[in-house]
């Protein structure tokens, strides 16, 4: 097959909440995030043909996500904004107050990871790729992936504990 | 309890506690499905639903 199918349209659009958790959890940034996922469809609907069916589509999209915030979105992070709750107020789900502290905590402790940790935790602990395939999206080693996920965790920890987010009696 | 050696990632997993891991691993989850759980803006939409028209309007090799 040589042009996208209805299929393949479908798929896109049930990939798009996923891709744009991670765009969002990358950038740090609703909008610029937006744009990223945006890119990310078009880009992957142009290379349609070198996308081989029956592999992982949502880790050929993540690759292309990925791929691109770090040619073209990586030099605008963290520019963004640190106001408190500004944040999740650009969310456009009414989540509660309560979830909207832990998503701003968590949101702030990703922040402050280096950036190859930052994305293999959100590729294996967050999206639930498997380490082999989060190696794959990367380009890296499996045993890379797995000591970057190991230090993000901890260093999560490390910062939720500090951040008053987990209780360690519970 | 000797210090973390940055060349011996793989001991790492066993200076967390696996309760705690598993916390940072439910509250990771959590995170990530609220932001997915999200509505998908109106533009994406769009322009999936623009991009399938035009391919089945104009399907390459049809003329």
């Amino acid at each position: 097959m040589t042009s996208p199918s209805p299929d393949f349209t479908r798929a896109l659009m049930g990939a798009a909440p996923s891709l744009r958790a991670f765009a969002i959890s990358l950038s740090g940034n609703v909008d610029r995030a937006d744009d990223l996922v945006q890119d990310t469809l078009m880009r992957a609907w142009a290379s349609f043909a070198s996308f081989q069916e029956g592999t992982n589509l949502n880790a050929w999209l993540f690759t292309i996500l990925r791929n691109l915030f770090n040619s073209e979105y990586r030099k605008l992070k963290r520019e963004v904004e640190d106001a408190d709750g500004e944040y999740a107020a650009t969310l456009a789900a009414p989540a509660g107050q309560e979830s909207h502290v832990a998503l701003d905590e968590m949101r702030s402790a990703l922040a402050k990871l280096p950036d190859d940790q930052r994305e293999a935790v959100l590729l294996v602990g967050a999206s639930g790729f498997s380490y082999e395939e989060a190696a794959e999206i990367c380009d890296c080693a499996v045993g890379t992936i797995k000591s970057r996920v190991n230090r993000a965790r901890a260093r999560l920890a490390d910062l939720l504990f500090e951040a008053g987010a987990v209780d360690a009696t519970s | 309890m000797k210090p973390k050696d940055e060349n011996e990632p793989d001991r790492e997993v066993a200076t967390l506690d696996p309760n705690l891991d598993a916390m940072i691993g439910a509250k990771l989850r959590t995170y990530f499905d609220t932001l997915a759980s999200e509505p998908v803006p109106d533009r994406i939409i769009e322009l999936l639903t623009k991009l399938d028209a035009k391919e089945r309007n104009n399907p390459p090799g049809s003329h």
